[in-house]
């Protein structure tokens, strides 16, 4: 379980977080949905520790986050950012084995897991050999899901994973991380501003704005008990899809 | 990562292998005397004839160090052990032994050399001092005989070396013991002074009053009739262990005092000058008719003088000059670009103290260094190593700033240590900049180690020294051509190296979309 308790962050020129208060409980997906620059980016990195809050605490099992170098919950954690953060100058295989590498792992139990995951979400074993920019979008998310979920990590924290897909390779993705979620039961935070996607995954949203928490609870609360007008605005922010019939002949 | 790792064992044991190679310029064989010349024509040839006495009476071998820069370089080099002998100038001597005191004896001088355990033999007969010089029609049309005479015409223009404008007993004192009222004097190189004299761009210069190249232009040398300057006899100047430990060199070489005149010196060195006869021979027809080496001994004990050094020789020295710079401002200037990034201020500061170096004239750097780590090559690639520690640490820096933030933020999620990212990810990713300082560094150090020459680490500059300093364009050539392919080459071996070194991943980031 993951505790926010009043966590603030401000920059120079603006707050960023303020007075954040969460409970992620474990083996969910929590979804965090809001526009770019509310802050939940920012959020996420305090819960990795990575980044220090001004104030306020973050426990993830009990434990208080501390921000430290090398990061304290890197063996609990599994992480993905937008077009999946691989690094350029190694092969697919190189960035998803890199940190078992690093930490002494045997080479036959990294190909063994490797197999595994590859089976798992859906990656041809031959691309492995290929450098990420000879890769598709989709097949880069796959390869940086693989890395993230390499050490059997207890927390998976997606920073927009899918946001620099197209419409086809994300719904397929989206199916296949669905799946994977489901099957490994551990505790995922997936950053989005995309609300079809929050409403897929989230087990519970929590919609940010301009740094603080409007609402926090399920798709369903926010549609018909929204706490706050900003709620409504958001949801109906994105343009429906128009039915074929009203496109005319 | 494993190619980087491939590259600096590499030029680890380069460095090692001229570390060995070359810190010999202060360790001494007991049978060698070091022969050293300054940088122009009379220096060379009388430093050619003490080497091919010294060779004719086989009592130790002579080592050439010729055409060492600056006033004060072969007197220091002397003084502390790293070079043995070479023929100097009385004048110059008191100026810098006895610089407060007004025209010194003799025996002054003597003893004053003395006291740094320096040796010194009679004149070899003549004076070559300073001298002003004017065209001989203009001495005509004028009649200026006297330097006194120039006094009724102040509108003469005049165009003196940057030395004799700033010596105390140079143009200045001049003006006030004459009474001479120039009032248009500008610098200039001597060689560049003739020709101006020549095309009657100005009317007068300094000159030496030995100058083989004085009877090219038809001018007249005003008699110093209130006997200003000082005089410039030519000396042997050696270390007195020097002539004890080889007492029959020794007597051999002394039987040089007295054979020269001024008029002798000056036809001498006009053969150089204006015949461009070899310095080798020249100096070996003269110790022919004065009987001071039998001739004998011709093609086995007359190694080529140092301009006839093999241009092999020349481009192993520099290269070795330019290399073992490198590898020094890499292994210091790359983790100083690191600390930059992790130390913004002090690393800032550290890198503004690098770009002050910069700006810090080379000669000038080299004249610092010397008292530190004496003459050679070793004060040449540290001053090299200086020069390059600013593009180095400085491409280093701004590769690394460069970065794609998340890489490093997804890294650390990851759990790689500070180390482990800088290995693993920060410095293959910022490689190519990091290559493109190093290369730059090269590029450079190729082009600044020809100044080695002047304090005697040889390479291409002692072409282009010598060159200089007699007015040969061709010898000029045979320096700077080579300078200008080795840059090239460098170019071109960089470019090789990048894709060695660049990891694969970055060389060609073209998306292929299966």
């Amino acid at each position: 379980m993951i505790t926010v308790s009043q966590v603030s962050k401000r920059y120079p020129d603006r707050t960023v977080l303020s007075e954040i208060n969460l409970t992620l409980p474990s083996a969910a997906t929590h979804v965090f949905l809001g526009s770019s620059g509310c802050g939940k980016t920012t959020l996420l990195r305090i819960i990795a520790g990575t980044l220090a809050a001004d104030c306020g605490t973050v426990m993830v099992d009990g434990v208080r986050v501390v921000v430290a170098d090398p990061c304290p919950l890197a063996t609990r954690l599994g992480y993905m950012t937008q077009e999946g953060g691989l690094f350029p100058h190694f092969t697919a295989e190189q960035n998803v084995t890199l940190v078992a590498k690093v930490r002494g792992i045997p080479s036959s139990e990294r190909k063994q897991r490797l197999d595994e995951l590859s089976t798992l979400v859906g990656l041809d074993q031959g691309l492995l050999s290929r450098y990420p920019h000879q890769l598709s979008g989709g097949q880069r998310q796959r390869a940086a899901l693989i890395r993230a979920l390499f050490l059997k990590p207890q927390y998976l924290l997606l920073d927009e994973p899918m946001g620099a897909l197209d419409p086809i390779m994300r719904r397929d993705l989206q199916a296949m991380l669905k799946q994977v979620f489901s099957q490994l039961q551990c505790t995922v935070i997936l950053v989005t501003h995309d609300i079809g996607e929050a409403a897929y995954f989230g087990d519970t949203i929590t919609l940010l704005h301009k740094g603080v928490v409007l609402q926090h609870g399920s798709f369903s609360d926010l549609v018909h008990r929204p706490l706050h007008p900003h709620v409504t605005a958001f949801l109906q922010a994105q343009r429906p899809v128009p039915q074929l019939g009203e496109l005319g002949p | 990562m494993n190619s980087l790792r491939c590259l600096v064992s590499l030029l680890s044991v380069l460095a090692l292998w001229i570390g060995t190679e070359r810190s010999g310029v202060a360790l001494t064989d007991p049978g060698e005397i070091r022969v050293a010349s300054k940088p122009f024509t009379e220096s060379y040839i009388l430093s050619e004839m003490l080497a091919q006495i010294i060779d004719a009476t086989g009592e130790a071998k002579a080592v050439r160090k010729f055409g060492l820069g600056g006033p004060t370089l072969v007197v220091d080099g002397i003084k502390s052990g790293e070079l043995d002998i070479d023929v100097n100038y009385t004048g110059a001597l008191a100026h810098l032994m006895l610089p407060t005191k007004q025209n010194p004896t003799s025996d002054e001088l003597h003893s004053a050399l003395r006291a740094h355990g320096l040796l010194l033999s009679q004149s070899l007969g003549f004076n070559n001092t300073y001298a002003i010089a004017v065209r001989s029609e203009t001495a005509r049309a004028l009649t200026l005989h006297n330097i006194s005479d120039l006094r009724n015409h102040p509108n003469l223009r005049g165009a003196f070396t940057p030395d004799f404008l700033n010596y105390d007993d140079g143009f200045y004192k001049l003006q006030q013991v004459y009474g001479v009222p120039l009032t248009q004097v500008k610098p200039m190189q001597h060689s560049l002074a003739y020709q101006a004299l020549a095309s009657q761009e100005i009317d007068l210069t300094d000159a030496y009053t030995t100058d083989g190249s004085l009877s090219q232009f038809d001018l007249t040398l005003l008699s110093d009739d209130r006997d200003f300057f000082p005089k410039y006899y030519g000396v042997i100047l050696i270390r007195a262990a020097i002539a004890q430990r080889f007492p029959k060199t020794w007597t051999a070489l002394r039987k040089l005092e007295g054979t020269l005149s001024d008029s002798q010196m000056t036809q001498i060195n006009a053969k150089v000058d204006v015949h461009k006869q070899a310095i080798t021979e020249v100096a070996r027809q003269f110790l022919l008719e004065q009987k001071l080496i039998t001739g004998s001994e011709r093609g086995t004990t007359l190694p080529g003088s140092v301009l006839e050094d093999s241009l092999w020789t020349s481009t192993y020295e520099h290269l070795m000059l330019v290399l073992s710079s490198l590898f020094l401002s890499c292994l210091i200037g790359i983790p100083l670009g690191i600390l930059a990034v992790q130390y913004r201020r002090t690393g800032q500061l550290l890198i503004a103290l690098t770009s002050l170096l910069q700006t810090i004239p080379s000669l000038a750097l080299l004249c610092f260094l010397i008292p530190l780590l004496g003459i050679g090559a070793r004060p040449t690639i540290f001053a090299l190593f200086l020069y390059g520690l600013l593009p180095v640490s400085q491409s280093t820096t701004s590769g690394l700033l460069s970065l794609d933030s998340r890489l490093i933020e997804t890294a650390r999620i990851l759990g790689l240590t500070k180390w482990q990212r800088l290995r693993l990810i920060a410095l293959p990713l910022a490689s190519r900049n990091i290559l493109a300082g190093i290369k730059t560094t090269a590029v450079i150090n190729v082009a600044t180690a020809t100044i080695a020459a002047l304090i005697g680490a040889g390479g291409y500059g002692r072409y282009i020294t010598s060159g200089l300093a007699m007015n040969d364009a061709s010898l000029i050539l045979k320096g700077a051509i080579p300078t200008a392919a080795m840059a090239v080459l460098f170019h071109f071996l960089f470019e090789c190296l990048a894709r060695w070194v660049i990891p694969k991943g970055l060389q060609s980031e073209r998306p292929t979309e299966p």
